[in-house]
């Protein structure tokens, strides 16, 4: 053990000078020494890179998402044939009928707002100390729609945490879900300001603030800032044919 | 550029896979995977691209798909993606890339096996959050930090050469 002890301690700057040139000549004479401190090196390097956060690497993880369904279908069951008994075609017919009307008529259509702001939270991964409970609360109520509560546990989490563009992303939009809209405009305003991961999602949202206020010229003019590389490029499209 | 990605290859990722006894999902979880792999790889790894980018990309992709299905206990059936020649280079890289993945597993693996104090401190260290902060978060000191934190790397690099010279 002591080895990889004096390894460790070595790579992480931990040894006073002697021990470190002592270190050092042994590094000379060992070659397995030097395999084992690169060995070390490299464990590092590569956890680092598993454990660090790489927001290029999540964007690219997003707009994969994003675009799963354009060119892969749903699960597909493989298609069964079955005979369709004759009485049953005149009752087929109908429904068929009855839903087109349905389809075309839309009497449950939403307005765009509801129909566009749909968002859910990731919870965060587990670590377990007071701050990571409180966001693990607030993802919870915020994916319950239970907007007041997540903004005010969000602010909390903010308050440890204000650098964090996701966390104020998501206290941006409980804000606007709760009627907040000036507040919500400041989050969005700075979060587009910033090269944040967030930038297009909170120019989106800021968006659909205007849409709350019917101030559509305004909603217009900030789903246009969004370009066609963006993951909020498409969502951003429908809405703007839609109005 | 994604899209294009998507666009030029999802076709044949697909067919190749709904070919050997996968469905749409699993088609699109591959591609996936395998386009994350390969950013990985070229952010962290330096792996550069001396071949063409559509065979390796589909062999990446066969070979996923391979692994899954021997782990679903399926024996592998292989219709092959149609007209790409798969030339030395390609399968050199793809060799190189399988082989920093399965390094990368025994990390891992050998990361689990340490006790939970251990791992979250690495966690937390390499996560590259601030150590001070780390160190109040945890309520130890700075200094007992980072010695843990030496001991910890110690402990897992010991682990994982041992299991590597196995």
């Amino acid at each position: 053990m002591s080895t990889f002890n004096d390894i460790a301690r070595y790579a992480e700057g931990e040894m006073n000078a002697d021990e470190r040139s002592a270190f050092e000549v042994a590094l000379l004479a060992d070659e397995s020494l030097r395999n084992q401190l690169a060995l070390y090196q490299e464990v590092h390097g590569s956890l680092q890179q598993h454990f660090g956060a790489d927001e290029q690497r999540d964007q690219l993880q997003n707009t994969l998402q994003s675009m799963r369904g354009e060119f892969f279908g749903a699960a597909t069951q493989p298609a069964r044939v079955v005979p369709m008994k004759r009485y049953l075609r005149g009752a087929v017919a109908v429904a068929a009928i009855l839903i087109a009307v349905i389809v075309i008529w839309q009497p449950w259509k939403p307005d765009l707002f509801k129909e566009f702001s749909e968002t859910s939270m990731v919870a965060p991964a587990e670590r377990g100390d007071a701050a990571d409970d409180l966001l693990e609360q607030a993802v919870e109520a915020f994916n319950k729609k239970e907007y007041a509560t997540a903004a005010t546990l969000l602010q909390q989490v903010k308050q440890q945490d204000t650098a964090n563009s996701t966390i104020n992303f998501y206290y941006g939009v409980a804000l606007l879900q709760t009627d907040k809209l000036k507040e919500a405009r400041d989050i969005f305003n700075r979060l587009f300001a910033a090269q944040s991961a967030f930038k297009f999602e909170a120019a989106f949202y800021q968006a659909l603030g205007y849409l709350k206020e019917g101030n559509k010229v305004a909603c217009k003019e900030w789903l246009q800032k969004i370009p066609a590389d963006a993951n909020e490029y498409n969502r951003a499209q429908r809405l703007l044919q839609q109005l | 550029m994604v899209r294009e990605i998507y666009a030029k290859y999802a076709g044949k990722i697909r067919y190749y896979i709904l070919a050997n006894n996968g469905t749409e999902d699993d088609a699109a979880d591959i591609f996936q995977e395998a386009l994350i792999d390969i950013y990985n790889q070229a952010q962290h790894k330096q792996l550069q691209l001396t071949c063409p980018f559509e065979p390796f990309l589909l062999l990446i992709c066969k070979r996923k798909w391979l692994n899954l299905l021997k782990k679903r206990g399926r024996e592998p059936v292989t219709k092959d993606a149609a007209d790409v020649s798969i030339g030395e280079d390609v399968f050199a890289l793809a060799e190189q890339m399988k082989q920093s993945d399965q390094r990368m597993q025994v990390f891992l693996q050998c990361f689990e096996k340490l006790g939970d104090a251990c791992k979250e401190i690495i966690k937390k260290c390499l996560g590259g959050e601030d150590q001070e902060l780390i160190a109040t978060q945890l309520k130890v000191t700075y200094g007992y930090l980072r010695k843990k934190k030496s001991e910890c790397m110690a402990a897992l690099t010991k682990m994982i050469h041992s299991q590597l010279s196995e």
